[in-house]
């Protein structure tokens, strides 16, 4: 917010209120004689010196708020941004400024013949918008490319042809992020031109640090970085190179009910020793993109055949599930194949010079890199007849949904350096809560709603940011659609939120008015182990006129 | 009563101006200064009368942070409801509760009687192509009337 107040009706009532009764005893002690209570002087010159007084007052007060490092870590939404830089300053920290998404485009066209694409190419994706930097060709041959503005045309198994290009989001800030395989839709034309797609998720995207997270960042950084307690392990990740920006963080230790893993000795008891450090390392969920080759496990009694993949501790650390399995080149392809059997297991095999935290079974290793799986899916498209069980393989492209950086942590506090000598620590992505919603923005005929994809960037946002709270309430979604919808109302908002249970079981939450994460220490489940994603995409919003009568 | 009755008393900007005629009948003009006038000041039955004038054209609600002040009677002008005599008595009625509401809400038993409001009527409405004249009588604690003759434009 800009330190000085330039909305008059923005002050606080009974400030001005007082305002205006001191400007009237002050003139009326200046000048008996003055009717100041009421009438013509009261009106149009007391009451307005009094407004005046009062914004002069609230600019005083925001400046004061703004100075003081105590005033600023009460409540930091109300402080200036650039007051609170310089007092920061101070402390040898400055803000982090924000930068833009980038990623990766595919185009499909159905000609083999050069395409040419201008720099500031802009194409349209979910409400956002995202530019070329430089121009590109796409060349009929590998021959051709001179640069890494030539690509080739690669032929689809459709009979098109597609190549990619790299494009910036217009915004700064994670706003501009869009997932794999979002329509991206250009805004001028490009030859033969069949269709356009993000290739895999938008990445790079950091908002500029608010206040709040700036103190954060003070708060932490002055204290040690150590592995000893929470503010210091805490400040020790954020010292990190890569990890400065981590939204949240839960530690589960001795006296937790949710730590397992300091109880497998043969008595019922808790000895100490563990820490299970939940890290949520960015705003959003990443999917993740790649092609891995699935062998024939089983034919089925249709032609087809059921097929497995296997995936390493460390092909895809932490991962939270597989959200798709599609044929490789199948720009046509609708949804995944039927994934039946998701097995996950543990794998404690010795890194050098790391500890390997103490894992007894497979669901304490679930979502950190100590965790492998056993993906098994029914391919309706493929013909089995020819191909031999346990022998046959094929390459599929498989989508992962899973926080990054997970792995690196762990590398970090198993290192000599830096893990505490008295015990372990297992670093795993906090248990994810993906949450949906759907509500209606009503009004009368005829009126203006606002973008629906601005308000859905502003609910994921909040809900993003919740970090271990155990709970999301559906008034404070309602309270963010009506800071864009003014006079318009909104219906009852419906959400559905599903827990990724470590033992591979799925809880689901429903509600119009509260998600609250249940108690289940058993298997470390609660508040402080789970944390809600929401993708604008799961965000549905319809609006809908009402008949108002007219009085 | 006499000027020796106004010592001592508090006074207030003349906003609309006209001839001051004890128990008699004045077009106001606002204005607070014209060319042959430097403003003047006002106190007495004329300050009550200016300061029932103030709450009856304006717009409950307009003021920020004193949204309470006002009534609808200009509201009702300016949305076109006022087509007849009836309409406007109607209006000015249900105005009159809001405005004794403000006026004794800035009252005090010490302030002067015929400072204070005690009810207004409405004694005359004419109308004349698009505007509308309207004479109300404003009667003071003290006993006291004047009347005033409201200069409104309004659509009819």
């Amino acid at each position: 917010m800009g330190i000085e107040v330039l909305d008059l009706s923005e002050l606080d009532t009974n400030s001005v209120l007082q305002q205006i009764e001191f400007m009237a005893e002050l003139l009326q002690e200046d000048n008996p004689s003055i009717d100041t209570k009421r009438g013509v002087l009261h009106d149009l010159l007391i009451r307005y010196s009094g407004i005046l007084a009062a914004a002069n007052q609230e600019n005083i007060d925001r400046i004061r708020r703004s100075s003081s490092l105590q005033a600023i870590s009460e409540d930091p939404t109300l402080a200036d941004d650039d007051i609170v830089d310089l007092v920061l300053s101070n402390y040898g920290l400055t803000r982090q400024e924000g930068t833009e998404a980038t990623g990766t485009v595919t185009i499909v066209v159905d000609t083999l013949a050069p395409v040419v694409l201008p720099a500031g190419l802009t194409f349209d994706a979910s409400g956002k918008t995202f530019h070329t930097e430089i121009a590109y060709t796409a060349q009929t041959t590998n021959d051709s490319v001179l640069s890494e503005a030539d690509r080739v045309l690669t032929q689809l198994s459709d009979g098109n042809y597609s190549f990619t290009v790299d494009v910036v989001a217009d915004a700064v800030g994670l706003s501009g992020e869009i997932t794999k395989g979002t329509l991206m839709i250009p805004t001028a034309g490009i030859t033969n031109y069949v269709t356009s797609y993000a290739t895999s998720d938008f990445g790079g995207a950091v908002d500029t640090e608010t206040n709040e997270q700036f103190l954060l960042r003070l708060q932490t950084g002055i204290a040690a970085e150590a592995a000893s307690n929470r503010v210091n392990m805490y400040a020790m990740l954020r010292a990190q190179p890569g990890f400065e920006n981590y939204v949240s963080a839960s530690i589960i230790g001795f006296g937790d009910p949710e730590m397992l893993r300091d109880r497998h000795s043969i008595f019922p008891v808790s000895y100490g020793g563990r820490a299970d450090w939940y890290v949520r390392t960015s705003e959003r969920v990443k999917l993740v993109g790649t092609t891995l080759a699935a062998t024939l496990i089983e034919k089925t009694g249709d032609g087809k055949g059921n097929w497995q993949i296997s995936i390493g501790r460390d092909d895809y650390p932490g991962f939270y599930d597989v959200v798709s399995i599609t044929p490789t080149d199948a720009t046509n392809f609708v949804g995944t194949y039927d994934i039946n059997q998701d097995i996950r297991s543990a794998d404690v095999t010795s890194t050098l010079g790391e500890l390997t935290p103490d894992i007894a079974v497979a669901k304490e290793a679930v979502y950190s890199r100590f965790q492998s799986a056993v993906i098994q899916f029914k391919d309706h498209d493929t013909d089995t007849s020819a191909l031999t069980v346990n022998t046959s393989t094929k390459n599929y492209s498989v989508t992962f949904r899973m926080l990054l950086g997970i792995e690196d942590i762990q590398t970090i506090v198993g290192s000599r350096g830096h893990r505490n000598y008295a015990g372990d620590i297992l670093v795993k992505a906090p248990i994810p809560c993906f949450v949906s919603m759907a509500f209606t923005i009503e009004g009368p005929p005829g009126a203006t709603t606002p973008d629906p994809s601005v308000i859905a960037d502003d609910i994921a946002g909040y809900v993003n940011n919740l970090g271990f709270t155990g709970r999301l309430s559906a008034s404070a979604i309602s309270d963010i659609i009506h800071n864009r919808i003014g006079s318009l109302t909104c219906s009852a908002v419906d959400m559905y939120g599903q827990i990724l249970r470590p033992d591979g079981t799925i809880k689901s939450l429903r509600s119009s008015e509260v998600l609250i994460v249940p108690d289940e220490p058993e298997n470390m489940i609660s508040a402080r182990t789970v944390v809600f994603f929401s993708d604008p995409e799961d965000i549905q919003i319809s609006a809908a006129a009402v008949a108002i009568p007219e009085i | 009563m006499g000027v020796q009755d106004y010592v001592d008393r508090t006074v207030d900007m003349l906003a609309y101006q006209g001839g001051a005629v004890m128990g008699g009948e004045v077009l106001l003009t606002p204005t607070l200064a014209s060319a042959d006038n430097s403003g003047q000041i006002t106190t007495g039955i004329q300050k009550l009368a200016q300061r029932f004038l103030l709450e009856l054209l304006t717009e409950k609600g307009s003021m920020v942070y004193q949204e309470q002040r006002g009534c609808s009677f200009m509201e009702d002008a300016r949305l076109g409801l006022l087509h007849t005599a009836l309409d406007v008595l109607a209006s000015f009625s249900a105005s009159l509760v809001d405005i004794q509401t403000n006026l004794v809400a800035e009252e005090t038993l010490d302030d002067p009687g015929d400072e204070r409001f005690d009810s207004a009527e409405i004694i005359n409405i004419s109308f004349s192509g698009d505007s509308a004249s309207i004479r109300v009588r404003v009667r003071s604690a003290a006993g006291i009337s004047r009347d005033v003759i409201a200069p409104l434009n309004i659509t009819i």
